[in-house]
């Protein structure tokens, strides 16, 4: 915590800009402060016992455009962790690295390569927590399936009865970096990237080293491969100001790669992917914005059928009054069965939140959400309560 | 027929002995706080984005007693090419504003200042009415876009019929003035401000620098 603050009031004084002669640079940030109170086993993508946890994070953001052509971002965080919990003394990180190439120096035709976030879905690009009403991730982006990534024997029917029966660890039981989340949030996956946007239509199509249900500890250029890449898209149509919708697909493998030791002779993890398909909509106008999405995945396996998985969230936002929004959102996940045993609990969620814009760049958040699990097996803890302020410099 | 020409003197009397105050306010060198107009993630910017506009300053006078006219003429602020026309406008007080939007992506012009606190929602291009805000009370009201967080300009709101933006380089002039000694008051955005007292002569122009030397 030293550390942090140490680091924070450093970072005060060189927060800068420049925009002369044609090469434009900022440095700029935020500090979140958010508090989370779980019935245990945490839901979302948190990595805490029952109780509640504080999540100080600091972000940097520098920013360097020499040309209309060039751009260069970089995301540098330090908090306890991607996902709450996970490095409780706290870590640097770079989430977000990448270089920007516009042959028209506008937005119709990009090139980009390093570590950034999918293109998949249409949460991601709200996601920032200035921009996202609620405090955690939608479910499909914020919740882990029975889709064991680590070990590919996890999917074996005897494995599935197992943890169906109780006599192995559950997947809310077990740790979070052994499965696999439908989207784990904004996936800042490593790659490289074709995007833009053409009157109406924006366009994406990006192959990265892991897919987008990969764990945050999966996402560096030192994890996953090239050999079995991930290739991921969407397709965006806005036919108003009022409207944006979109297609998104993805195919990659879905195993870690230290999981090719564990499969049998001449198969591999390309050998078992992952494909997701997801549709988004979003409309907007005066003080209402309406968005929601969802995501068929489905996952192939050595011994069973495959692993299938419907997940979707429709949310909306109202001002109501200057700086003041409330906010709601339901979320549900439903998954098939295998030899009629249950693979992964199915989930519903309702959540609320509320937002106080105090000044342009301080706000504060609160939110909870109330999870159900329709299901036999075990499911993650009924309630979550967070708040959180923010400032941003 | 006695209050008809009383009316009539006054309208057209002031401008006979009108004075003019000209001069220059010396910008001070600034660091911006704007981010780069460039998107990290799509989808909230289809088009071109031009380059900021660039800083200038309010002018106006003040005198005890001297207050903005009963009903100001309406003004307007609009969104082009992903930037406010303006970086600043200088209003009288009760003067109401509208914020056309002229890009194919919506806007959502807010402001959080003590002075006026607003929030347009999103609208769209052309939008019939604009949205539009009655500015009551004289300060300073840092506009700010919701969608683009590159966007930012300024609102003076003053309690006079005197006043002026200067441009780019930092000269203004205001006409019509009777004469009389005032404060001449200039701001660049919240913490920069000045003012000098002048006195204007009838059909004189008086030549200020701020700030004083």
């Amino acid at each position: 915590m030293k550390a942090l603050t140490l680091l924070f009031c450093l970072t005060l004084p060189t927060t800068a800009q420049d925009h002369s002669d044609g090469w434009e640079w900022s440095l700029g940030g935020s500090f979140e402060n958010t508090f989370l109170a779980v019935e245990g086993p945490s839901p979302s993508l948190v990595k805490f016992d029952e109780g509640s946890y504080y999540l100080p994070r600091l972000e940097l953001e520098l920013e360097i455009r020499p040309s209309d052509y060039l751009f260069f971002h970089t995301t540098v965080r330090y908090d306890r962790g991607f996902d709450a919990g996970d490095v409780p003394d706290g870590e640097f990180r770079i989430d977000e690295a990448f270089l920007r190439y516009r042959p028209l120096g506008d937005q119709r035709l990009n090139f980009q390569i390093g570590k950034f976030a999918t293109a998949f879905g249409g949460y991601v690009s709200r996601h920032d927590f200035y921009d996202d009403p609620f405090l955690v991730a939608p479910l499909p982006y914020g919740e882990i399936l029975g889709v064991p990534v680590r070990n590919p024997r996890g999917a074996s029917l005897n494995a599935i009865a197992a943890r169906a029966r109780g006599t192995a660890p559950g997947v809310f039981t077990s740790p979070k970096i052994n499965w696999a989340s439908t989207i784990w949030g904004p996936a800042y996956t490593t790659g490289a990237s074709v995007f833009g946007s053409v009157g109406k239509i924006d366009y994406a199509l990006e192959i990265k080293n892991v897919e987008p249900g990969a764990h945050a500890s999966q996402w560096d250029l030192k994890s996953g491969d090239f050999d079995d890449p991930t290739f991921a898209g969407r397709i965006g149509y806005r036919p108003d100001a009022s409207w944006n919708l979109g297609l998104s697909f993805s195919r990659g493998p879905y195993l870690n790669p230290e999981a090719n030791d564990l499969l049998p002779d001449g198969l591999d993890r390309g050998d078992l992917p992952n494909t997701k398909i997801g549709f988004d909509a979003r409309w907007a106008h005066g003080d209402f914005i309406f968005s929601g999405e969802v995501i068929y995945s489905s996952y192939e396996t050595l011994q069973t059928d495959d692993l299938e998985s419907l997940s979707w969230y429709l949310q909306s936002r109202w001002k109501a009054a200057p700086g003041i929004w409330l906010a709601a959102r339901l979320g549900q996940t439903i998954n098939n069965e295998v030899n009629g045993l249950e693979w992964s609990p199915d989930l519903f969620r309702a959540e609320l939140a509320a937002g106080w814009r105090i000044t342009p760049d301080l706000l504060l958040k609160a939110q909870y959400s109330h999870t159900t699990t329709h299901s036999d097996l075990d499911g993650p803890g009924r309630h979550l309560f967070g708040c959180g302020l923010g400032f941003r410099f | 027929m006695r209050t008809i020409i009383i009316t009539l003197l006054a309208l057209l009397s002031p401008p006979l002995i009108a004075g003019t105050v000209t001069g220059t306010v010396i910008f001070p060198k600034t660091k911006s706080s704007k981010r780069i107009a460039v998107e990290k993630y799509t989808g909230k910017i289809s088009g071109k984005v031009a380059k900021p506009p660039a800083p200038v300053a309010g002018v106006w006078l003040s005198k005890k007693g001297l207050t903005a006219p009963a009903k100001p003429t309406a003004q307007s602020l609009d969104q082009k090419n992903y930037q406010f026309g303006k970086s600043l406008i200088v209003v009288a007080k009760g003067t109401s504003v509208s914020f056309p939007n002229k890009d194919q992506d919506y806007h959502n012009i807010y402001s959080l200042s003590k002075t006026k606190r607003f929030d347009l929602g999103r609208y769209r291009k052309n939008e019939k009415p604009a949205p539009s805000v009655v500015f009551d009370k004289p300060g300073l009201v840092e506009l700010r876009c919701e969608i683009h967080e590159h966007m930012q300009a300024r609102l003076l709101v003053v309690d006079s019929p005197y006043f002026a933006p200067t441009d780019e380089k930092g000269h203004f002039k205001i006409t019509g003035i009777p004469a009389g000694t005032y404060t001449l008051n200039a701001q660049l955005d919240r913490k920069k401000k000045w003012s000098t007292t002048v006195t204007i002569t009838a059909k004189g122009t008086t030549t200020v620098t701020l700030p004083s030397r």
